[in-house]
């Protein structure tokens, strides 16, 4: 029988019996309702969906129309929210309300027109109402006379024509790129928690009803693993994807909402340092799992691996997405347990060169190879001790394989 | 023919193998005997590579055991190993295949030997729904599926009622027959005498005894005499070299020299007594694995 045969054969079982059980089944049906509520809680405490009702009180710009104010206020993308005015008795009473949250902002009318924000007032509202401000006073001085329209015109830039030479669309598209990153480094660390603790309780129970003594008889321990760690990942990719598919879907016919578009290369990218990164952590697991002498001992011993999966994903999703090209970014992607948290996100900026790609994937790849060698031989010489948990090292040395 | 040589295994200060050696011949079932802690796990577990030895060597037909070569074995280790929320057939066939069969050849012996400890029944019932007596009969048929070439089994009889007892038993035998060697550890010294043709007796790590049965008590300096007399009273015998090894009540068992004739025993026994019972032979397995630990 040859080695991939092997590891197929664990792989399968794995499929099967982890596929079928009902500890998977509901962990799947948690996740389902997780994504269920998310999408349908907003929408039905929400007033219209997703689009959002901005409260503005108005105090002396009331001759303009309201009409004509909530045109100026008017988002650039039709639909992503809309404006509530309330006119208010006098700026004094327009700033409380701000300051009590019963209104969002307020338009404030006089020789000059004040905006009243408070600490949350959205920018998106605090932007729009500026540029409402300016059009009214504006409209104001030329209906005085004090300036003539067709100054306004010049100053508005009418006869001003802009050729876009670098298209916006593409700073957009970086931007949900960005965002792409982040949902993957999510899903990344979500998978990393949740199949890691499969592949951890999964050894760990092999270990403690013995039956790794029987496998080991007839398989290497680095086939038992390969196998053991390629069946939960498939299984952690199945429900993963089969409930970012399901949130898509919901999200565009329930939600209406049109999600960006995703670069074909950056989706490889990302789909690549995934599966790497879930292999290395999946095989840290695997050989704490071997260490530990019961189930209820494996998250204790399991605690350190915890701490530098949370520490990976935080240096990915709090330094390296706001500091892309330093030194400190580009080392983090040369070392293997925070590439997976941090190369996609570089990526995306296009902060990472090619030779720095090639290389993390290089070392990547070779310390996976090393990194399951290792946790084969701590597994071989972990796994018969049943009584404490030996150190990692004991075990190493004290294996046969 | 399994060959171990010279095994040894030290945990720090602890000995667990000091040197210990023996064969397993195909066709054969050997008892291997020992007290606990004695390193009989050790020796078994060096068998299929799962221990690092410190020195020392197995061998199977002449040559190095192999990975390959492991695959053909059968074990069954002294604490039982199998998914307990694993359905039994499935269960069979899994480690039918982990061992080389293929699909259907795996999924034909499963039935084969699931119809022979009569589980069919229960095939596809999970283990742990099983008494722990069948659970034993499904571990015996894991380790039998793919018709090993060499059967090793640590305390395979534990737990096992007296039918389940006769039954493994028959079992070991039809694979000895079939050419298999059969290795099995066990503390039921009666058992292993009747069943087994050859043993190893093992203590603190080193062999003390091993080879056929029959040939180590024939071999044996001294024998068994097991005597019931119409008296109770204290037992003084002229016997030469004789010495008392348990006495209850009327019945007695001797150890005498095996140089000392059975006329010459019972002359000195019916000194003023009545023999209601006699018998006398070679000593039986717990005598000689009672002296193999002693010295």
């Amino acid at each position: 029988m040859t080695a991939y045969r092997a590891v197929g054969l664990v792989t399968w079982r794995e499929l099967l019996e982890r596929g079928l059980s009902k500890s998977y089944a509901l962990s799947w049906l948690f996740l389902a309702i997780l994504v269920g509520a998310g999408i349908a809680i907003p929408g039905f405490f929400g007033d219209d969906g997703s689009i959002r009702t901005y409260r503005v009180a108005t105090v002396g710009v009331e001759s303009a129309g309201s009409g004509e104010l909530a045109k100026e206020m008017a988002p650039k993308e039709p639909g992503s929210y809309r404006i509530e005015l309330t006119p208010s008795s006098d700026s004094t009473g327009a700033a409380a309300a701000v300051v009590d949250g019963e209104v969002d902002a307020a338009l404030v009318g006089g020789n000059t027109v004040k905006v009243l924000v408070g600490k949350d007032t959205p920018r998106e509202l605090e932007a729009a109402l500026r540029q409402a401000a300016l059009s009214y006073q504006v409209q104001r001085m030329v209906a005085s006379g004090e300036v003539s329209e067709q100054a306004v015109a010049i100053m508005g830039g009418e006869r001003v024509t802009t050729v876009t030479a670098e298209p916006d669309a593409d700073a957009d598209a970086e931007a949900r790129q960005f965002l792409i990153a982040q949902v993957a480094l999510v899903l990344l660390f979500m998978a990393v928690m949740t199949t890691g603790s499969w592949v951890l309780l999964g050894v760990t129970e092999e270990k403690t009803n013995r039956v790794s003594e029987v496998l080991l008889s007839s398989l290497r321990p680095w086939q038992l693993l390969a196998g053991k760690i390629i069946g939960v990942g498939l299984l952690g990719l199945l429900q993963f994807g089969s409930i970012a598919a399901s949130l898509i879907v919901a999200v565009r016919l329930v939600l209406d909402v049109t999600l960006p578009e995703v670069d074909a290369g950056f989706l490889v990218i990302s789909l690549i340092w995934f599966v790497l990164g879930y292999v290395v952590y999946a095989t840290g697991y695997a050989a704490v799992g071997a260490i530990a002498h019961r189930p209820e001992d494996a998250q204790n011993a399991a605690f350190p691996l915890m701490i530098v999966t949370v520490a990976g994903y935080m240096i990915g999703i709090i330094y390296v997405s706001g500091n892309p090209d330093t030194v400190w970014s580009t080392i983090l992607t040369l070392v293997p347990v925070t590439a997976p948290f941090v190369l996609p996100v570089r990526a995306v900026s296009d902060s990472v060169a090619p030779w720095e790609q090639v290389t993390a994937f290089l070392i990547m790849v070779g310390f996976i190879i090393l990194l399951i060698r290792a946790a084969g031989r701590v597994y071989a010489g972990g796994v018969f001790n049943y009584r404490t948990r030996v150190k990692a090292r004991q075990a190493y040395r004290s294996a046969e394989f | 023919m399994l060959e171990l040589d010279g095994l040894t295994k030290r945990y720090g200060e602890v000995v667990a193998l000091d040197g210990c050696g023996f064969s397993v011949r195909p066709g054969r079932i050997v008892g291997f005997l020992g007290p606990n802690g004695a390193g009989k796990t050790s020796a078994m577990r060096a068998i299929f590579g799962l221990l690092r030895l410190d020195e020392g060597t197995v061998t199977w037909m002449g040559r190095s055991v192999t990975h390959n070569a492991r695959r053909r074995f059968g074990y069954m280790p002294e604490m039982r190993g199998l998914y307990p929320r694993m359905p039994v057939r499935r269960q069979v066939i899994y480690f039918g295949r982990l061992h080389g069969l293929g699909k259907a050849a795996a999924a034909a012996a499963a039935d084969r030997w699931i119809a022979r400890i009569g589980l069919e029944e229960r095939a596809d019932s999970r283990v742990d729904d099983l008494s722990h007596g069948n659970q034993q009969r499904v571990q015996l048929v894991t380790a039998l599926v793919h018709d090993p070439e060499l059967l090793v089994l640590d305390e395979p009889f534990s737990g096992l009622d007296p039918l389940g007892v006769e039954e493994m038993s028959r079992i070991l035998r039809e694979r000895a027959e079939q050419g298999s060697a059969v290795l099995f550890s066990s503390h039921q010294l009666d058992l292993v005498e009747h069943l087994c043709d050859d043993v190893a007796i093992i203590n603190q790590g080193r062999v003390a005894l091993s080879g056929p049965v029959r040939t180590l008590k024939d071999r044996a300096t001294h024998r068994r005499v097991e005597v019931d007399l119409d008296s109770s009273l204290a037992l003084t015998l002229t016997i030469p070299g004789f010495r008392l090894v348990e006495s209850l009540g009327t019945r007695h068992i001797l150890r005498v020299p095996a140089e000392v004739g059975m006329d010459e025993i019972m002359t000195a026994l019916t000194d003023g007594r009545r023999i209601r019972e006699f018998s006398y032979g070679p000593p039986s397995l717990s005598d000689l694995f009672r002296e193999a630990v002693a010295s």
